[in-house]
């Protein structure tokens, strides 16, 4: 005797449905930017306390085993000093261009170069994230709008400002895949439309015979904001243009604080 | 149901706290581990409501959290149903 079975497809329909909203609730929350913006200021209200204290927690937990594990303290103390180094270098790779650029703003606009700068504390960024996005703790209570523009390790720049809420923000960075901004590149200032390739990498594509070589400085256009340094120059006698390959002068998934530059958001 | 929860704040945790690539892992462990564990796709919302922005990701809409977070669910379920 042959048995049949009925197949039970409630289960199926339930699960089916339930994906159906969770697609539906999910794209809605995403994809609308009035509302994602809402979800994201209610969630940032909890999450911002709850970074702070895990990186002071994590910090003191740090300070705690130092005590016991000398190996671990020089470990520490090693790392300090990579990333003070890794700033030192940027400062430095800076600071030829920074002198030439400030020299010719002040005979331009009649008045000494300064810019209002605020401090913050990266709360997460690449390396632990999956987006070339940081997010740092300071925000509209602490005067900063959107696009002002984001510098690290006191001149070189690294992005923009795109969500703003009060007391944390979003900044995406100018290495983002897919980002493209107008840069300025070696001594003679070579323009060219730079686009970035994730974790502080970049590149571009300029006339073959432009004279740039590896080391020459990369610049925002317009402004004295160091962008990146340029790594390899690659030409191919059969086309047209150079590929230039540049690189943040600093790891990008180092970066402890950051410094917005409140009012720079022409850029 | 208590593991479930606790396996959740957990869970929570890491998306604050971790690298990505542990968040991933422990999302794929999660749906392996329990039966219909549609909390994954959230916690997807949640990551990229958290560090997402729009012009970035997956098509520039910022959504990576929660396409990976899909694609994971409906393999690793039918994965599952098919070594069962």
């Amino acid at each position: 005797m042959k048995t049949t079975y009925r197949h039970d497809n409630t289960k199926t329909r339930k699960r089916i449905a339930i994906l159906a909203v969770t697609l539906f609730l999910g794209a809605l929350f995403l994809l609308y930017p009035p509302l994602r913006s809402v979800v994201t200021s209610i969630f940032y209200t909890q999450t911002g306390t709850a970074w702070n204290v895990g990186n002071k927690t994590e910090d003191s937990t740090v300070g705690f085993w130092q005590g016991f594990r000398n190996n671990q303290t020089l470990a520490e103390k090693n790392k300090n000093l990579e990333e003070e180094l890794l700033r030192m270098q940027a400062q430095v790779l800076d600071r030829n261009l920074l002198a030439e650029r400030v020299a010719q703003l002040e005979d331009r606009l009649g008045r000494v170069g300064s810019d209002d700068r605020v401090s913050a504390n990266v709360l997460a960024g690449p390396g632990r994230i999956s987006y070339d996005t940081l997010v740092i703790d300071a925000g509209s209570a602490q005067g900063i709008v959107l696009g002002d523009s984001v510098a690290y390790a006191g001149a070189g720049v690294i992005g923009k400002v795109v969500e703003v809420y009060e007391s944390s923000s979003k900044i995406k960075l100018y290495s983002s895949p897919g980002e493209e901004f107008f840069v300025a590149m070696g001594g003679d200032s070579f323009p060219a439309l730079a686009r970035g390739k994730g974790m502080g990498n970049f590149e571009a594509l300029v006339p073959q015979g432009s004279s740039l070589v590896a080391g020459d400085l990369v610049s925002l256009q317009g402004t004295r904001l160091l962008v990146g340094v340029i790594e390899v120059v690659l030409e191919k006698p059969d086309q047209p243009f150079s590929k230039i390959l540049f690189r943040s002068p600093f790891n990008i998934s180092s970066i402890t604080t950051v410094e917005v530059i409140i009012g720079d958001n022409k850029i | 149901m208590i593991q479930r929860a606790l396996f959740n704040v957990v869970f929570l945790l890491l998306v604050l706290y971790a690298p990505w690539w542990l968040v991933l892992f422990v999302a794929m462990f999660g749906i392996y581990y329990f039966t219909s564990y549609y909390e994954v796709i959230g916690f997807g919302i949640l990551y990229d409501i958290l560090y997402g922005t729009i012009g970035s990701g997956v098509f520039g809409y910022g959504i990576t959290g929660f396409v990976t977070s899909f694609i994971l669910f409906l393999s690793i379920d039918r994965l599952k149903r098919e070594l069962r």
